[in-house]
């Protein structure tokens, strides 16, 4: 899962992109909302996360502009708590409205249940056979039992369990699990599906040659 | 107030009518009366005349001439009684002969009657319809024409040598006109009283219409709409123009109440951002176990952040202080020079840091004022020069007389990129910035140039910029002259 976080008070922005990396997210970060619409227009993000006060381009200019081309999830992040903003907002195409000072916890559970959605999910756990994917707590089960995975191996079964049935393209999953701040070598999918099958059964992730990977509904 | 309205127009309009009445009244009295009065006068000296002219005998009995002479019987004449003093003689068989030509002006139709008495009180003559209870004059001496009104009869009586004449009128019938007239007065002016009330209502309600629409779309306003405006038609009255005032006066307050939302929208949002700031920080600290240098890396960004926030309240509090007037400014003595030449010699080595020449140039002026508050304006607009200045630029500080105004002048002028038109006049309003971003680093909070205004507004001062793009922007404070 990739998610854009465009703000231009530099400390918040910093805090936001380690925050949601721990929370096992790849982060691109865009100080202004030209940056962040070339960004958004480049990449397909799971959600993009969007302050509205910013110089050169602000939220609203830049929600307007992207909506033209794209229907990528926004969670608009604001000081204003007006609800006429609100409104503004939500109109302008925005899928959520935070405003600040936000809890954490509480902006990570909206990211996900704005993932979910987008994904035509409305359960917070997805469940492929005897395995279970539990997206808020970000854990696998096979029948039962909680499987070990790191970060990235369950960003790839996060992001095939949610397109289920549909066959995804490396480039498209690479995309979605890897930032511009991460280096070749963790880039490595084929790794990676390789120790995922080692964990969850050789049949949990198909190959479609040529085309991609797919996890079978 | 249109029924206090209504009421004393009311109450004007029936005194008018009321005084008008009693004035008419009053003059078609006299009218009647003096016509009375000239009838009686006339038929008084006929009668005189006919009393002056009678032999001293008894004219013969039902004789030619004396149709309407009503003779007494001496029972009569017995009842009446003789005039103590009035001695009983010839005087006794006088009689006075009215002519029919005279008699013609005693008819009982003209209501006129005659009577005359001798000496002694003895009635000589009296006409067929004169009242019964006629009496001689009270003051037979007395040679002149006297009036007297008995009950509803006048009558003018005159003594002479020989005998006392009296004619009379019963003022009934005048009475009655008089009455008749009093009532068509009251009648037509009841009439006017409720044509002139029915008239002042609808032209009451015609003026109260427009006040009574003020009144409601104030009331609008007051609730809190305060985009309502007074409805103004196009005539140039007196209403329309209090609209107009009220109108203008409702747009200000619109306007402030508009500036306040914004002011206190933004004073939030700067405040909210670094509270975000701190906030995200510290959960993510926390989220899991991290070595010292991590947690000291957050300490160190809560530390900034919080002072962020110090300033930025102290700023506001500041400006609150300035609005309400409870900041005082001393007004002392300043040496302007010395003073822009301390600030410009303790902001060298900022400037030299970051390679920006810094250059002073000044002739002698003072001022009165507050020396710590004007160091705090120029270090500010030293700051701004230096901060906003392209690398490797300049700042020229000046200060000095003006040349025209002979007013002490403090001049900053950068090398920067400059500032657009359309956002010099907004420049001093608070939290303005060219670019919508906010929450900058280094203990920017988007006040200080209110600040400055504020500080230079309470010496008497003004503060003013000039700027052209790509070239620089040159502030200029002016302050009163000591």
């Amino acid at each position: 899962m990739k998610v854009l976080v465009v703000e231009d008070e530099p400390r918040l922005r910093h805090n936001l992109v380690k925050a949601l990396r721990e929370e096992g997210y790849a982060v691109d970060a865009a100080e202004d909302g030209e940056e962040g619409l070339f960004k958004a227009d480049t990449y397909d993000y799971s959600v993009i996360i969007l302050d509205v006060m910013m110089p050169i381009m602000n939220g609203w200019e830049m929600l307007e502009r992207l909506r033209k081309k794209k229907s990528t999830p926004v969670l608009m992040l604001t000081a204003r708590d007006a609800s006429s903003d609100r409104v503004k907002g939500l109109d302008g195409g925005a899928d959520d409205y935070l405003v600040k000072p936000f809890d954490l916890p509480e902006l990570f559970a909206r990211v996900r249940s704005l993932i979910r959605r987008s994904g035509g999910q409305s359960q917070s756990s997805i469940q492929l056979g005897d395995v279970l994917v539990d997206t808020r707590v970000r854990q696998v089960s096979q029948a039962g039992e909680a499987v070990p995975l790191t970060a990235r191996e369950y960003g790839i079964v996060e992001y095939l369990a949610t397109h289920q049935g549909k066959v995804v393209s490396r480039t498209e999953l690479s995309e979605h699990l890897f930032d511009e701040t991460d280096d070749s070598m963790s880039n490595l999918l084929d790794v990676h599906i390789v120790n995922i099958r080692k964990k969850l059964g050789k049949a949990f992730i198909a190959t479609r040659r040529g085309l991609g990977f797919c996890i079978e509904s | 107030m249109r029924w206090r309205l209504q009421l004393w127009m009311g109450l004007i309009l029936a005194m008018v009518l009321g005084g008008f009445g009693v004035v008419a009244y009053q003059l078609e009295k006299k009218q009647l009366y003096e016509q009375i009065d000239k009838d009686l006068t006339e038929r008084l000296e006929v009668i005189s005349r006919a009393s002056r002219n009678s032999p001293g005998g008894r004219p013969p009995r039902g004789g030619p001439g004396r149709p309407s002479r009503r003779p007494f019987s001496e029972e009569e004449e017995e009842r009446r009684g003789p005039r103590p003093g009035f001695p009983d003689g010839p005087s006794r068989e006088r009689v006075v002969i009215i002519d029919s030509q005279s008699a013609q002006l005693f008819t009982e139709e003209t209501g006129f009657y005659y009577a005359a008495w001798s000496r002694g009180g003895r009635l000589l003559c009296a006409s067929d319809h004169a009242r019964m209870d006629i009496t001689a004059p009270d003051d037979p001496k007395a040679p002149l024409v006297l009036l007297r009104t008995l009950g509803t009869y006048r009558e003018f009586y005159q003594c002479t040598a020989h005998d006392s004449v009296l004619v009379g009128q019963s003022t009934a019938q005048v009475n009655g006109a008089l009455q008749r007239f009093a009532l068509t007065l009251m009648g037509v002016g009841g009439g006017v009283l409720l044509l002139g009330i029915g008239g002042g209502w609808w032209l009451t309600s015609r003026t109260i219409r427009p006040i009574e629409a003020i009144s409601s779309a104030a009331k609008r306003i007051s609730a809190g709409d305060l985009s309502e405006r007074i409805p103004i038609g196009r005539q140039r009255n007196e209403l329309n123009q209090l609209g107009q005032v009220l109108n203008e006066t409702f747009e200000k307050l619109d306007d402030s109440f508009a500036w306040q939302r914004q002011f206190t929208g933004d004073a939030s949002h700067e405040l909210r951002t670094p509270l975000a700031v701190m906030i995200s920080e510290t959960q993510t600290a926390l989220a899991r176990d991290r070595d010292a240098a991590e947690y000291k890396e957050t300490i160190e960004v809560c530390l900034e952040t919080a002072q962020q926030m110090r300033g930025l309240t102290e700023s506001l509090l500041d400006l609150a202080r300035f609005d309400s007037g409870k900041n005082e400014i001393l007004m002392e003595p300043v040496d302007l020079t010395d003073l822009v030449k301390t600030c410009c010699e303790r902001l060298q080595p900022l400037a030299e840091e970051s390679k920006v020449t810094l250059s002073f140039s000044g002739s002698p002026a003072t001022t009165s004022g507050d020396a710590t508050r004007l160091t705090q304006v120029i270090t500010n607009l030293i700051t701004n020069a230096w901060r906003y200045n392209k690398a490797n630029g300049t700042i020229t500080v000046r200060t000095g007389l003006d040349d025209q105004s002979n007013r002490p002048f403090v001049e900053v002028q950068d090398a920067g990129q400059g500032i657009a038109e359309q956002d010099l006049p907004h420049l001093f309003v608070r939290f303005y910035r060219a670019d919508q971003s906010r929450s900058q680093p280094g203990g920017r909070t988007g006040l200080g140039l209110a600040i400055c205004k504020a500080i230079i507004d309470a010496h008497g001062g003004t503060i003013q910029v000039t700027s052209t793009l790509g070239e620089g922007s040159t502030f200029r404070v002016e302050l009163k002259a000591c």
